[in-house]
């Protein structure tokens, strides 16, 4: 049990590091349409994204730590094993893209990673191939097809119906002054939904080395707070950063993206989905795009973030299996 | 290291806000002539010069915009409009300030003493050009609440009808032109072919505001 300490300190620096970046990329419309302020917007986030963590994140944390690799056939020693190569492999990849500014998924990570480590199993003679629950697999990969999709349909839903309804007949100032109070509470809604869904990034392994067959409230609590942490120390900076590239966002346009994302998520959290966040929000914004919404997209972004999704799993799949056979080598 | 992990790229370059302010720097442009033809007009060679090179900084300062807006309008850019559309009449914009620049530099040729009359006709002229320029300007200004409306209804009609009442100063201008035309012709060649050079090129900056609104009209309606 060694390496207990070490995946509560890795798995709060992935907490952490959910908190300073993708939470600021889920409500950075927010910012950008100056529904908000970057002290408001860091406050709310923090209560709404722990609140989330805590109360609707067990469902997604439970298929990361038992859905794919089946631990319940591991000794506790290579489980242990497993979740520290598997937290630590998807974190150095989200840092080694964040340096880049890669765009990439936390959850896609932790996926690619949790695989390798059942790959690793496998090849350690621990473990059959076919144990592996590719099926479960399969539903989180088509998921992430599915979110932005998703996303983008109600994005453009959303927008096409406000505009129709609401900016065709009725004096566009009042409309979106109206709208103004109504991004506030999908602010809201959106750190809840992403707090609920990405905990499980930075404590489902966690909760897997622990052996709990249910995740634990003061685990969730725990990655609450790494998120939390994460908003109040870094998510300043990030939101600043994303706040002045965001122009001509409107309330209508930014409640749009928000509330279309919000849903998705917790639809998805709802369902034990670890869909992507940051993804899904691209979606959303492209559905208010192609509803005319929005001025200016650039697709080439969007090809770089699929290429940089599409790298993810592999990269940490690979790299967990290398971490655990250097831990193995280590004794 | 800077540690950010941002989507919010995906909002590319707007050439809009640039859009409105390229238009009103071609507006500038015919300002500024109005304001030579007075100084021609009174004698004040020198003035016309110094306003001359102004109307040169202004058309340079156009330059600029709409090369920064084609330079930045990548190809992987989504626009709520057809892109190359918007480029078409970012050209006719730009034509405004050139065809300023010409007439500017004709401008300071040399001084021609013509009729009173004549003097009367060109300020209505201008006048009434000051004001197509206004409503030009008026209409390109449509151009945040087309997009925050998402091109609602009402927004365009009201576009639609701003292009007829441009076609409308439009045609007045180009009649009075004409007229002016006829009077020119009655006076000695040197003078005639410098005021006809006038004419024709108050003529092709009327026509260019125009062709300008129908392609604004054209980029936001389809």
């Amino acid at each position: 049990m060694d390496f207990i300490l070490p995946i509560l300190i890795v798995g709060l620096y992935m907490a952490w590091n959910i908190g300073a970046n993708d939470a600021a990329n889920s409500m950075g419309t927010s910012y950008g349409s100056k529904a908000l302020t970057i002290k408001q917007i860091i406050f709310l986030a923090c209560i709404l994204e722990f609140l989330g963590a805590s109360f609707f994140g067990h469902r997604v944390t439970h298929t990361i730590a038992k859905g794919i690799v089946p631990i319940e056939f591991l000794s506790q020693d290579i489980v242990i094993l497993g979740a520290f190569a598997s937290i630590l492999s998807a974190s150095l990849w989200v840092t080694i893209a964040t340096y880049y500014g890669l765009p990439v998924s936390t959850s896609h990570s932790i996926v690619g990673a949790v695989l390798g480590f059942g790959i690793a199993a496998w090849l350690n003679g621990l473990l059959d191939l076919d144990a592996i629950k590719w099926f479960v697999l399969l539903r989180i990969i088509l998921s992430w097809v599915l979110s932005p999709f998703f996303g983008a349909l109600l994005g453009f839903l959303t927008f096409y119906l406000i505009r129709k309804i609401l900016l065709e007949n009725f004096d566009v100032t009042s409309v979106e002054r109206v709208f103004r109070y109504l991004q506030v509470l999908s602010a809201c809604f959106v750190a809840f939904a992403h707090g609920s869904n990405d905990v499980a990034n930075a404590v489902g392994p966690v909760c897997a080395a622990f052996g709990y067959a249910e995740t634990p409230p003061w685990i969730l609590m725990l990655g609450g707070l790494g998120i939390a942490v994460g908003i109040a120390t870094w998510g300043y900076r990030v939101m600043e950063v994303v706040g002045k590239r965001i122009t001509e966002l409107t309330w209508t346009r930014g409640f749009s993206a928000e509330f279309s994302t919000a849903t998705t998520v917790l639809a998805a959290s709802y369902l034990g989905m670890p869909i992507s966040t940051t993804h899904t929000i691209v979606g959303s914004v492209i559905g208010v795009g192609l509803a005319r919404g929005i001025a200016s997209i650039d697709l080439r972004i969007v090809g770089t973030i699929t290429i940089s999704w599409l790298l993810t799993i592999p990269i940490t799949t690979v790299l967990t299996t290398l971490i655990y056979y250097i831990l193995i080598i280590l004794g | 290291m800077k540690f950010i992990r941002s989507v919010f790229d995906v909002f590319g370059y707007s050439p809009f806000e640039d859009l409105v302010k390229h238009a009103e720097i071609c507006g500038r442009a015919i300002e500024l002539l109005i304001e030579q033809f007075a100084a021609y007009k009174d004698g004040k060679m020198d003035e016309v010069k110094r306003i001359g090179k102004e109307i040169d900084k202004v058309e340079h300062e156009a330059d600029l915009i709409k090369r920064k807006i084609m330079d930045k309008t990548s190809e992987s850019l989504v626009l709520p409009v057809d892109k190359y559309k918007l480029f078409n009449f970012l050209f006719t914009q730009d034509v405004i300030a050139n065809r300023c620049e010409t007439l500017a530099k004709v401008m300071s040729f040399k001084k021609v003493e013509v009729p009173e009359e004549l003097w009367k006709d060109l300020e209505d002229i201008l006048k009434n050009l000051k004001e197509l320029v206004a409503m030009y300007e008026h209409l390109v200004n449509h151009t945040s609440s087309l997009l925050k409306t998402s091109f609602s209804k009402r927004e365009v009609e009201e576009v639609s009808n701003h292009v007829s009442e441009i076609e409308r100063v439009e045609e007045k201008l180009g009649s009075m032109l004409m007229r002016l035309n006829k009077k020119i012709f009655d006076l000695e060649p040197s003078k005639a072919i410098l005021m006809r050079e006038f004419a024709m090129n108050l003529i092709k900056i009327a026509k260019s505001v125009e062709d300008s609104a129908r392609m604004f009209k054209s980029v936001f309606m389809g």
